[in-house]
């Protein structure tokens, strides 16, 4: 893990915006929330959706770190 | 209105009487404050914002007070501090006031425009996720024609109209997390409900898929309104009260809006909400810098002189980003580096 978040181009983060992983942190319930019902209503595709998750988790990678580790287990 | 290098020490909070807040207030501490109207307003002008609510969870158990005042000590965590107030046309620049490593705690007076306008609106907010927003809905003694109001202490400011909020910067090496308790679940055997506008009431609505009248519904089905109707957004669950159900003219009242293009559920109702707080308390690292919890949860679940949850001011309406209802928000300042 030389890297504070795993790398864009892991799958997970497309499963990730799409709902496919369950967030234990309020507020990544939330942006989860935003970002697939934004998708729903064609206001953002799936690779906004991936970017905007991408650049939140960027800014906080210590204080998330735990939802990380289990979707992605290792990067 | 700023002020940097505030004094470092201790988180504390409890009850405290108006000669003591006072000589905290004059001691230049950072307060969030909480309490009857009657003692808010007597309060000299300093660094500290406050709602006004008589309820309170403390130490030991749930109080009615009027002559007290609830004190959230936030002098020790904070490098730097600024207060703002915001109507329903303003209200949304909140966001881009905010300090880039922090939180905001944020007072709307309950039955306001600006309440109903960040009920509606704040999931919208540029940026409302970036860092957390937290605070709660001011309100009034239940037997009282009193007006729930908030404070701006830096200017002596008193209002039934605006929000008032004060950001808060924290040291690098720290973040704030906000979470909520919400004692309340899904009941798995709940119709859904899909409802057709954004709205603090409603009228006609989907229940699995078919067209109903939801105030003749809840009395054809003598539904327990004690209960929250409740939506999963991606896993965190949201309470919607309801206020007032009037079969005759086929409306209902909610104490916060529910939404078109979600699916709501009842929630399953409960025996004993002491008990449900006392299973589902999260174990905390570290101290909690704050913690509200709802009049409605206080009220049904009988809390004067039990303990239930953690100490904070019993509100008319929780802020933890959204507007939530029946739930105990909490947050904590974690180390990162």
């Amino acid at each position: 893990m030389s890297v504070d978040i795993p790398p864009k181009d892991r799958p997970e983060w497309m499963e990730m915006a799409q709902g496919m992983h369950t967030m234990h942190k309020y507020v990544l319930q939330l942006q989860i929330d935003r970002v697939t019902k934004k998708m729903e209503a064609n206001e953002m595709t799936l690779e906004d959706g991936v970017d905007y998750l991408y650049e939140y988790f960027s800014k906080y990678p210590k204080g998330f770190r735990s939802d990380l580790l289990e979707i992605f287990k290792s990067w | 209105m700023s002020r940097k290098n505030l004094d470092k020490g201790c988180v504390m909070k409890k009850l405290h009487t108006i000669e003591e807040v006072s000589q905290l207030i004059e001691q230049g501490k950072l307060l969030a404050l909480a309490g009857d109207e009657r003692v808010l307003s007597k309060l000299p002008k300093g660094n500290w914002v406050a709602g006004s609510t008589p309820y309170f969870m403390d130490e030991e158990k749930g109080k009615f007070e009027q002559n007290v005042i609830y004190v959230d000590d936030l002098s020790g965590i904070a490098t730097d501090f600024k207060v703002s107030t915001y109507n329903a046309t303003t209200i949304a620049e909140l966001t881009k006031d905010r300090f880039e490593n922090g939180f905001t705690f944020l007072v709307l007076p309950a039955f306001s425009d600006i309440h109903s306008y960040y009920a509606l609106h704040a999931a919208d907010f540029d940026g409302i996720y970036d860092t957390p927003v937290l605070g709660w809905v001011s309100g009034i003694d239940l037997n009282s024609e009193d007006v729930p109001t908030v404070y701006n202490g830096i200017t002596g400011e008193q209002s039934s109209i605006v929000a008032v909020a004060m950001h808060i910067q924290i040291p690098d090496n720290k973040m704030a997390q906000l979470e909520i308790l919400n004692i309340h679940s899904q009941d798995p055997n709940s119709p859904i409900i899909e409802f057709l506008e954004n709205s603090f009431s409603a009228t006609d609505c989907l229940i699995d898929g078919e067209l109903h009248n939801f105030a003749q519904y809840i009395e054809q089905h003598q539904v327990d309104i004690k209960p929250p109707i409740t939506c999963s957004y991606s896993g965190a669950v949201i309470n919607v009260c309801v206020k007032e159900v009037n079969a005759e003219i086929g409306k209902v009242d909610f104490y916060a809006p529910v939404f078109k293009g979600r699916q709501y559920k009842f929630a399953t109702p409960l025996a004993n909400y002491a008990e449900a707080f006392a299973q589902q308390l999260p174990c905390v690292k570290q101290d909690v810098a704050f913690s509200c919890n709802c009049i409605l949860n206080f009220l049904y679940g009988e809390l004067e002189g039990k303990k239930a949850g953690f100490s904070g001011p019993i509100t008319f309406g929780e802020i933890g980003y959204r507007l939530l209802n029946q739930t105990m928000t909490y947050l904590e300042i974690i180390d990162i580096k």
